[in-house]
């Protein structure tokens, strides 16, 4: 899968908390506001107590709900968002105290070159008005001040090529506002490969498209991935493109809620296997192609006492999935689980008290909601669930 | 062809059944908004939509929708045919309250307050909603998910027999969305619900339509019971489109792009408007525009050899046993 040994980018108890009020006062009801203004932390928190490496080559797909925080830590590992607590860093170096003049031994010039990014919107990173061409020369300009024009223009035709199209002239001189959104899609991973990044995260790549283009856009990733030894970021909010991404290169899944990685391993073990009640959510809001399987699933209610996810301004205490787990109990309320190793010949990690045997939640009561429409005007509040967001 | 025309809808025929749900799928500019928009009159200009629509009220005489004033298509587009459409977000007016909005409703069309607040709290609870709270939120307030929960309860109100979704949860991650569908799912008997859900995910509504009817180029070129489709597919485009679909359940080297792009509406090709793209298309294919041929009693297929597309297109859940 990767090499483990020397990671290219490395994650310690990262934690990411907005202090922003007036985006929260934009989002939050007022009664929420009123009681926010007693608590003593209003952050909003989007990323808390990950560990993470991510080697060369390697291949990690995020999935979990809109609001879960998979774009924030997608951001954080790339360098675009500075985390309020632990550390990134690049090679052995934290891209923040490089950042800040306290680590001469790399610029901060060439981890940002490393670390790209490709945004759900393509259409975002691209100008509308001017070719392909055009576009693709913003960053060798930047990147690689020293080229000429006649060597920027064979560099971005020979990758032109090298992705699939032909014939690369023709599609150099349209414009971008002319193309389709997989077109786009395409043009922004050329757009990052040019820069010849280690690490590239792809932020919701292909949930915009229609269903039958999904395919190819990802197997392009992929195939880009092998060809220039890339390792990937994918982020997602279907469990079955992140299984189809990191099955197809041997990558692992990390599954988030509220801000927490909850369960990572192969794509295999989190697809066959999954353990944690929260990846059979997913799993049950993953639509099926067998009709009576399809059908079963409809008829059967989410496996979640509630649809609505908690306000990550004030996760709940203890697990933090407590207040909609079907198979909560008291235990789950106090304490927090820890990402406990699952039972698997392959890597696969699991944060539930039920990984461990002997655990004092097999003793305890189960949870219940007396008045779950009551509970839930007090517990949870707005939270953005746009998958866009 | 006559540039000046595009087509966006063509030669459409369907019968929706009372108390079923039906599922229209049809990727980007395939014409499924169109197709919404026809079903209650509302095709802007310069569209012009010909043929017939009829509403078949379950007390009283049809309805000729194509021949109403303009009054009368206002009744019947809340009080019998309700309508959700795309971008649902900004269908509330960010300076009303949810429960707002409900008054004016209810207002506007003449239906007792009371009454009508009453129904929507037991709309909001059935959709897993805190009435007290709805009623007094803000839509800025609210989450993504529960802003189009309300927007339901909305068109609900007005007690139509006909719920028509125009890719009602397409900005939500896919567990809201398929939460979203499970509560309808659960809702639609109590309330006596026709439900039309228009999709360009065709595995969206994949156990929650009765009947699906797939459009391809301003076209059904499939329509027929949810489990013949999926299970039993007879148009090479919709077992393509089965087949590049990413799941959990088929082993990966087996899902597919579909090769070839969809045609647009200027330059809808003659005879059979997917034979650029299909694996079976021959020199009839190319000519001759193909009819609906029954495949069973509730499923029709418009394809000249529909009887060779399970070879042409082989798919896991494909059944070889026609
Ligand atoms: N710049 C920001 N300021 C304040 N809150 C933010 C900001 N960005 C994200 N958040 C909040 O952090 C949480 C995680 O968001 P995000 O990382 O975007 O989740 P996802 O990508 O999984 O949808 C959400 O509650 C979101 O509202
Ligand atoms: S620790 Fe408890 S609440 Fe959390 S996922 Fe496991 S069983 Fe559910
Ligand atoms: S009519 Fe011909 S081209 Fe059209 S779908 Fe059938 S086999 Fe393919
Ligand atoms: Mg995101």
């Amino acid at each position: 899968m990767s090499d483990r040994d020397e990671p290219v980018v490395s994650v310690r108890d990262l934690e990411v908390h907005f202090e922003d009020s007036s985006m929260l006062n934009s989002v939050a009801p007022s009664w929420l506001s009123d009681r926010i203004g007693l608590t003593e932390d209003p952050a909003v928190r989007a990323v808390d107590d990950i560990d993470l490496d991510l080697g060369e080559n390697d291949v990690l797909a995020l999935v979990g709900e809109s609001g879960c925080g998979k774009t924030t830590l997608g951001k954080t590992m790339v360098g675009l968002t500075r985390p309020t607590g632990g550390s990134v860093e690049y090679r052995g170096h934290d891209i923040w105290e490089v950042r800040d003049g306290d680590d001469d031994g790399i610029s901060f010039e060439e981890i940002r070159r490393s670390l790209q990014i490709i945004h759900q919107d393509p259409g975002s990173a691209l100008n509308p008005y001017r070719s392909v061409l055009e576009n693709l020369a913003v960053p060798l300009k930047r990147w690689h001040p020293h080229l000429n024009y006649a060597e920027r223009r064979s560099r971005i035709l020979t990758m032109l090529k090298r992705t699939g199209i032909s014939p690369p002239e023709d599609y150099a001189e349209r414009y971008v506002h002319q193309l389709s959104g997989g077109e786009q899609q395409r043009v922004a991973l050329i757009r990052a490969l040019l820069i010849e990044p280690e690490v590239i995260l792809a932020d919701e790549a292909v949930s915009a498209l229609d269903v039958s283009l999904r395919i190819g856009v990802m197997d392009l990733f992929l195939e880009m991935q092998e060809l220039f030894d890339t390792s990937f970021v994918f982020i997602s909010h279907d469990l079955a493109n992140a299984r189809y991404l990191a099955g197809k290169s041997g990558g692992r899944i990390a599954v988030m809620y509220l801000g927490e990685i909850v369960e990572i391993g192969t794509a295999e073990e989190i697809i066959e296997n999954p353990q944690h009640p929260y990846t059979k959510v997913l799993q049950w809001a993953t639509p099926k192609l067998n009709p009576e399987q399809a059908e079963q699933a409809m008829r059967e209610s989410p496996p979640v006492r509630k649809i609505d996810i908690p306000d990550a301004t004030n996760p709940p205490t203890g697990c933090r999935f407590h207040t909609r787990c079907p198979d909560a109990r008291e235990a789950c309320r106090q304490e927090t689980p820890d990402l406990y190793d699952s039972e698997s010949e392959q890597y696969h990690r699991t944060k539930c008290f039920r990984e461990v045997e002997d655990h004092e939640y097999w003793q305890s009561d189960e949870l219940t909601d007396d008045a779950p429409l009551e509970e839930s005007s007090t517990d949870d509040s707005s939270t953005v669930d746009e998958a866009s967001s | 062809m006559d540039k000046g025309t595009s087509k966006v809808l063509n030669d459409v025929s369907i019968d929706i059944n009372r108390g079923e749900t039906l599922g229209v799928v049809g990727e980007s500019g395939s014409g499924k908004s169109m197709f919404a928009d026809a079903l209650l009159d509302a095709v802007v200009d310069p569209g012009i939509l010909t043929g017939e629509i009829t509403y078949y009220p379950e007390d009283g005489e049809p309805i000729d929708v194509l021949n109403l004033r303009p009054w009368e298509l206002r009744e019947l587009r809340w009080e019998k045919i309700s309508m959700v459409f795309q971008g649902a977000m900004s269908a509330f007016n960010p300076t009303m309250s949810i429960g707002e909005h409900f008054e004016e409703t209810l207002n506007a069309h003449g239906w007792d307050e009371d009454e009508g607040i009453e129904r929507a709290r037991q709309l909001f609870v059935d959709l897993h909603l805190d009435p007290d709270r709805m009623l007094s939120s803000f839509p800025h307030e609210l989450s993504g998910g529960q802003k189009q929960r309300a927007l339901i309860a909305l068109s609900l109100i007005l007690e139509p027999e006909v719920l028509v979704m125009d890719e009602p949860t397409a900005a939500l991650d896919l567990l809201m969305q398929r939460s979203i569908l499970n509560l309808l799912y659960d809702i639609k008997d109590k309330y006596d619900l026709t439900l039309v859900f228009i999709s360009h995910d065709l595995p969206i509504v994949s156990g929650f339509a009765d009947r699906m009817a797939v459009l391809y180029a301003f076209e059904f070129v499939e329509v027929g019971e949810a489990t013949e489709i999926l299970g039993n597919a007879a148009h090479p485009y919709t077992r393509a489109l089965l087949k590049s679909t990413p799941n959990l359940e088929i082993s990966l080297d087996e899902m597919r792009p579909i090769e070839g792009e969809s045609p647009d509406p200027v330059s809808h090709p003659a005879g059979c408007s997917y034979h650029p793209r299909c694996p079976l298309s021959d020199r009839r294919c190319r000519d001759e525009d193909p009819r609906y041929q029954p495949v069973t009693d509730d499923h029709e297929v418009r394809c000249h050899y529909w009887e060779e597309a399970d070879e042409a297109v082989p798919l896991a859940f494909g059944g070889e046993d026609r």
